[in-house]
Formats: C-alpha cells, structure tokens, sequence
C-alpha cells in the first residue's frame, strides 16, 4: 500500500460512513494497511505504522483525532509483541495483532451507546442544555434521553466556520426534540437560561482537559463564570497522551488543517480550528468506561501506558 | 537541659502574669544581664581550655571537614567583626555555647508550639573520643555537613546519606559469635547513625524514602547469604537506587519537558517541548533539576530568558545564576517582593520540588507557594519538576501542621553592607534583652502548594496532574510487590 492508496482508502472509509469518527477510521485503515503488507520484525512493523499514521495526519480530518486512535494501535502492536512472546513468527504476531484490532473496532462500534446508557440519567426532562457544533455522541445521548426521560430544549451553536451547528439541529429535529440555533456570540447571553452544557471532544489530553471544535473554550469559560455544569461525552479511545499547557502550547498541525500549514506561510491570520479548554472548566466527563472527573482522565493514562 | 530550663521559664512568666508589665520586663532585664555575664566569663575560660585539650583522633575526612569550616569562619568573623552577635556565623565557632544561647532565645509563637524546635545537636562529636562511638565517621561527616547547610538539596542529601550508608556496609563488621541474623545485626547498627543524622537535621523525605526502601531490603535479605554477599549485593542495591531513581530519574524528566523524541516514550511520540524559542522562565530558589533542564533547553533554543527569584535568608538563587551565567543563558535576578511586577512578562514557571504529598500537594521551599499563587493570578503556567521517589505517602494541606524550622536568628541577620558599620539596631543589647519576650521568629523552611495552582507536574513517569501522585504510588507498589528486590525499567517502548 503506497501513500495515494492509504490516503484513498481512508477517504473511502468516512464516506462509506458519515457517523464514523476519524480516529475509527483510521484504525481501520492501518489495519489494513497491516493486513497487505509483509514484514520481518515488529520494529519495521512498528516503524512502518508509524510512517502510515504521519500520511493519515496529512489528510484533511481532524489530525488529534487521527492521532489519538493511531497512539491507541500503536500501544497494541507493543503489547502484541510481549504477548506474542520472541519465539513466535511474525505471522503469528500479526495475527493477533489484527485479531485485537477487530476487537478493538467493534467496542470502539459500541461505544457511543454505552456513553448514551451512562449519561442518560443526567439529561431529566425539561432542561435546557447548550450543545456546542455537532458531535455525533451527544447526538445519541439526547436521542436517547429523549426516549427515555421526556423531551427538553437544546441551544445549539452555530459554530462557525464550518457552520456544523445547522447540520446538528436538523439532526435533533428529525428526532422531535426543541432546538434553537444561536449564534456563537449569543452564548453569553443564552448561558443563563441553560441548566448545563454538553460537549462533544476530539481528544481529551492528560491534564483531563479536553481538545474541541473551536469555542468550546469560550463556552467553557461563560459556564464556569455563571456556574453551570460543563459535561462531556466523549469515547475512551480518544484519550491522548499529551499534556498543553494552554492554547499556546497546542501545536500548529493541530490547530490547523494540513493543507492550510503547508500552503501559508503565516499563520497568524488564519482561524484555528480547534482550542484547548482546561480541566478546571470542566465537569464531568462521560465515557465508554465510565463517568470520571477531568483529574481522573489521567489515572486512566497511566494504567493505560505504564 | 536548656530546652527545659526555657519551658519552665515561660510557665513562670504566665505565673506572673498579675505583676505589672514593667515590673517584669525590669526583673528579667536584670535576671538576662546577669545570665550574659555568667556566660561571657564561661566562654572566655573555656575557650582556650578547648583548644588546648588534645584532640583525639577522629577520622581524617571529619578533622578536614571541621578544619575546613573554622577556617571559613575566622575568616569571616574577622570581616564581620561588629555584625550582629548571635549569628549563626558564630555559632560555628564556639558550637556549645552558642547553641545554648540561640536556644534560650528561641521562644515559639504560640500557635506553633508543635512544631520541633530548631536544633543542630551534633554534641556526640564533641566527646573526647569517638573511636569507640557507633556512629560511623561518614555519618558524622554528613551530619555535620546537613547541620551546617553545607548540604541543603534534597536530592544531593539523599545521595550523600545513600553513599554514607554504602561505606558504611562495606566497613561493617559482623561478629561471628552474634546471636543476631544479619539483616538484624545492620539494622541494629544502622540505627544510631540515621538517629544522629536526624538529631542534625530532621530526615528529608527524599531521606526518608531512602531509608524505608534500603530498610526493605535489609530485612529480606537471603537467610543463609554469607556476609560478602549481603555486601555486595546491598552495595549493588545503593548504585542502582542512586542510578536509576535520582540520576536516570532526572534525565528522564529532562526528555519528557523536552519532548525528546529520539527516545520515543510510549505514547508520547508526538509530545511538544514544554519550552520554546523565545520563552521568559521563572524560576525560584535554586534546584538541581530545574537548573539542568534549563542548561539543556539552552542548548536547544537560542533565546531563552531566565528569571531568578530570590528570597531572604538563604539567598539559594544565587546558586542558580552562577550555574546559569556560566551556560551563556540570559538571566535576570529578582528578590521575591518584586514578583508581581515581573509576572506579566513571564510565559512559565518552572519549580523544584521537596516533595509531593499523596493528595497532590507539593512540598517546596518556602516562597514556592506564594510564586504559583501569583503566577495562577497572572494566567502564567506552573510547572513542577520531582522524581518520583520523593513521592511521600502522607497527606498534607498546609505547611503548618508539619514543617521544618531553620535557624531563627537568621531571620534577623543584617546583610546590608552599608549597615553593618554601624552597630545594626536589631543587634543592639536593648533589642536583644526582649527577644523571646515580645518577639516571636519563625523561619519556616518548606511550604506546601495547593494542586489547583501547578498546572503540570513533570516526573520520570511523565508529565500528570498533581492529582495522580495516588496512581503513581500505587504503581510503584504494586511494581515493588510484583518483582522483589528487582525495579522495573522506567523507558519501554
């Protein structure tokens, strides 16, 4: 599999499927990249992956995303090699490899429902909630809820520029549930009739803050100043192991997309993407393996890679 | 005996309450006088008593040591001759008489009664003989050394105890007729040194983890191992803890805050160096590790500024700029009252710690507390540096129920040149005669920093939320219990 073909599969992959995540797809694609491919050690096999998941980044979804899932594979090919054991072929290791990442996959499939099952009783009915931009796990917790506790009204941000807040609110229409679509500079306003607010992550990053589409900070920040809760629903594979200290310390191919780093030259004047909001504006976080606080997130990380 | 002569000294004072004011500051006035004079005749009739007793051999690492330190301090006293009486630079002279004297000033505030008093009782190397004393002369050595502040980094007292214990086993010892296993005989012998090493000054927790984890190791030794093999093998055990937990620990900790990416660390593989080009560093009091990770981001980014905070008494920043100034790497230096205003030019702060509690709380010199809070004020990053074994596994919230005193008087010491040709008013006798009346000292030397106000805390294990501290412990346990005697490598791929 060349560079084209990785790319192309990728692609084919998210269009196949528009609720997948990046991070799935991604899995997907370097799983089969594995599949095609030979090699003779678990370092070339390692170093190859790596090689594939810098392409992935390249391409135009979000590249924390990518990342996230890619670190998550990357941690299975070391824990492959030790469970393998050294005598045993490559053939072998790349079995149970690909065997791990088919499991890997289908609780990665699951996840989103276990989330709506665990956040369900925090979404009573009548409440009005603030949701930032679309996520397609708050999606399904409000579907969810709705069915389950009685209906409530939502406040969905437009979210600029790609303006996802519009595809969101045709989303919870077709489900019945009361929308208004403010606009990203109403959110100070709105935030005082709002009981809390849920979000959606991209990635959430060792200091249990989490990394999102572009606003979620200044939501953050308004609910912190008016004390709503701040929830966020969010898949266990997208804990990455990274630590920002602040938006500053979040790096450029993160903040932008690949096509806009490498055709400007300042970088200035462009609009991020995305922004870090910090563990002290947040919660709650719901995830696949249960409702943590941010200080928790880390916990999980050090089980997870030490 | 002073120490008690003090306690009944203050309940007679609240037994005398009713007596006016003035009625009883004169008597005591006068009952001080009197003590002064008594002790002025002692010390002059002792004093060339003292030097004309024959030494009796010590250990010649001690006897170069002490000769060391009375050089430094005739000299000084020379240049220093009107300063202020009681400074510790005397102290060092005429060790029992002076220490008797800083004691019977030394009456704590009243909420701080708990706390231990500050005392550097290194009297056992004042006996006549110590050639048949249990304490082993590198014991002595780092004693002395930690009592007098010539050791003062947690990390290299923890190095200085570890090397004092090594030699310390490869000159033991062990009787062949002793009705004690092995493991037993060292403990027995160990014990006297470790209780001399706190008596001059309370154990470092870095010290303390290094005792239980050694203490650990003792007790299970093999039971049938021959004496040459526990040695070697406790010897072994001392590099390695030196090796690996404070040396690779600190490396390790350099790569993380760096973003080392040659030595990819699981997971970390696209980390971000938590310095950068063009960054203004904070930086407080002196600390070992701050200083290399500073010196190495040097070597990686041209313009980087560091800013040195100081504070009384120690002036341990001083420290920091000369290493610093020697690297090439742009400095400024400030005293801690002016923080606020550099604040706002400042992109991090990077800390040293003593220690981290197990609820997160990081134990640091004194004045850490107050730059995190300013720094927390001004939106500025706090990040701290520790090694994981200076983890303790006790709580703490505040640095008043458990702390370390340091020498009062030196809160009072006068370092202005300009002043000290005129006697300085806090070293006038009047001055004197009501310390301990009307006056409290307390030089508190750690202090302890909520979590919510260090947004990073870097350790050999990575960079986490002081929040975790519990998750490493238990990692460094169940990894203890898991594989013996044997540590886990801290880099795996």
């Amino acid at each position: 599999m060349n560079v084209t073909e990785l790319t192309a599969f990728f692609n084919e992959v998210i269009k196949k499927d528009s609720n997948i995540s990046p991070a799935v797809a991604a899995i997907k694609t370097l799983l089969e990249y594995i599949r095609l491919q030979s090699f003779s050690t678990v370092v070339e096999l390692r170093e190859s992956v790596i090689n594939a998941i810098d392409v992935l980044t390249r391409t135009d979804s979000s590249a924390i995303s990518v990342r996230s899932g890619c670190e998550m594979l990357l941690r299975f090919i070391t824990l492959t090699a030790l469970d393998a054991g050294l005598d045993s072929g490559m053939e072998k290791c790349k079995e149970i490899l690909l065997k791990n990442g088919q499991v890997f996959l289908s609780k990665a499939s699951k996840a989103r429902s276990r989330i709506a099952r665990v956040a369900c009783p925090w979404i009573p009915s009548g409440s009005n909630i603030l949701v930032h931009s679309k996520s397609r796990v708050v999606l399904e917790i409000l579907k969810e809820a709705c069915v389950k506790n009685g209906t409530f009204h939502v406040y969905v941000c437009e979210s600029s520029p790609d303006n996802s807040g519009l595809s969101m609110m045709e989303e919870l229409n077709k489900l019945g549930i009361k929308v208004t679509l403010i606009l990203d500079a109403a959110v100070g306003a709105v935030m005082e009739k709002v009981d809390f607010v849920l979000l959606g992550a991209e990635a959430v990053v060792e200091s249990g803050g989490i990394i999102n589409k572009i606003g979620t900070s200044t939501i953050g920040l308004c609910a912190k100043m008016l004390n709503k809760p701040v929830y966020v629903a969010v898949e266990s594979f997208k804990f990455v192991r990274f630590y920002p200290l602040n938006n500053r310390d979040i790096p450029n191919e993160f903040k932008y997309k690949y096509s806009t780093i490498s055709s400007v030259k300042d970088l200035e004047n462009e609009h991020p993407l995305i922004d870090y909001t910090q563990p002290s504006l947040l919660t709650l976080l719901f995830t696949d393996i249960g409702i943590f606080t941010p200080s928790a997130v880390s916990d999980e990380l050090v089980k997870l890679y030490l | 005996m002073s120490s008690q002569n003090n306690q009944s000294q203050t309940s007679e004072n609240q037994t005398e309450q009713q007596k006016s004011k003035a009625d009883l500051r004169r008597e005591r006035r006068v009952k001080q006088e009197e003590q002064r004079a008594k002790k002025a005749t002692t010390a002059a009739s002792t004093m060339p008593k003292k030097s004309s007793q024959p030494e009796k051999p010590v250990s010649a690492n001690l006897k170069q040591d002490d000769a060391k330190t009375s050089h430094n301090v005739s000299n000084e006293s020379k240049n220093k001759d009107l300063v202020f009486e009681t400074a510790p630079v005397k102290l060092k002279l005429n060790r029992k008489e002076d220490l008797a004297e800083s004691q019977s000033f030394n009456t704590k505030p009243k909420l701080f009664h708990h706390f231990e008093e500050y005392k550097r009782d290194y009297s056992i190397t004042e006996r006549n003989s110590l050639e048949n004393s249990s304490i082993h002369p590198n014991f002595l050595k780092l004693g002395l050394q930690s009592a007098h502040d010539l050791i003062s980094c947690s990390n290299s007292r923890c190095i200085g105890f570890l090397y004092a214990l090594k030699q310390f086993i490869i000159d033991l010892k062990f009787p062949s007729n002793s009705s004690k296993t092995l493991s037993e005989y060292i403990e027995s012998k160990l014990k006297p040194n470790i209780n001399f090493l706190t008596q001059c000054r309370p154990l470092s927790v870095s010290q303390g983890n290094a005792i239980k984890e050694m203490k650990h190791i003792i007790l299970h030794l093999p039971v049938n191992i021959s004496e040459t093999e526990a040695k070697d093998l406790l010897v072994e055990e001392i590099d390695k803890f030196v090796e690996e937990k404070i040396l690779l620990a600190a490396e390790t900790i350099n790569k993380y805050i760096l973003a080392d990416v040659n030595s990819i660390i699981s997971g970390t593989s696209y980390a971000q160096s938590k310095i950068s080009d063009n960054d203004t560093i904070l930086i407080f009091g002196y600390s070992n590790l701050v200083n290399r990770i500073l010196i190495e981001a040097k070597q990686r980014f041209q313009n980087i500024h560091v800013i040195v905070v100081d504070s009384r008494p120690k002036y341990r920043g001083k420290k920091s700029l000369e290493k610093l100034l020697k690297y090439d790497i742009d400095c400024s230096y400030i005293l801690i009252n002016g923080i606020s205003y550099i604040m706002n030019r400042v992109n991090k702060v990077i800390l040293g710690a003593h220690a981290l509690m197990a609820n997160g709380y990081v134990m640091a010199q004194i004045g850490s507390s107050q730059i995190a809070l300013v720094a927390k004020a001004f939106n500025v990053p706090v990040i701290a540096c520790c090694e994981t074994y200076k983890f303790a596994d006790k709580v703490q919230t505040d640095a008043l129920v458990k702390n370390e005193l340091g020498n009062p008087m030196d809160l009072l010491k006068n370092e202005n040149k300009a002043m000290q040709n005129e006697k300085p008013f806090l070293a006038k006798d009047e001055f004197t005669s009501q310390i301990g009346e009307n006056l409290n000292l307390l030089n508190l030397i750690y202090d302890v920093c909520s979590p919510e106000l260090i947004n990073c805390l870097v350790t050999d294990m990575g960079m986490l939320p002081c929040t975790s501290v519990p998750v490493v412990l238990r990692l460094k346990n169940r990894d203890s219990t898991r594989t013996g005697l044997k540590n886990e490598p801290i880099i795996r791929n």
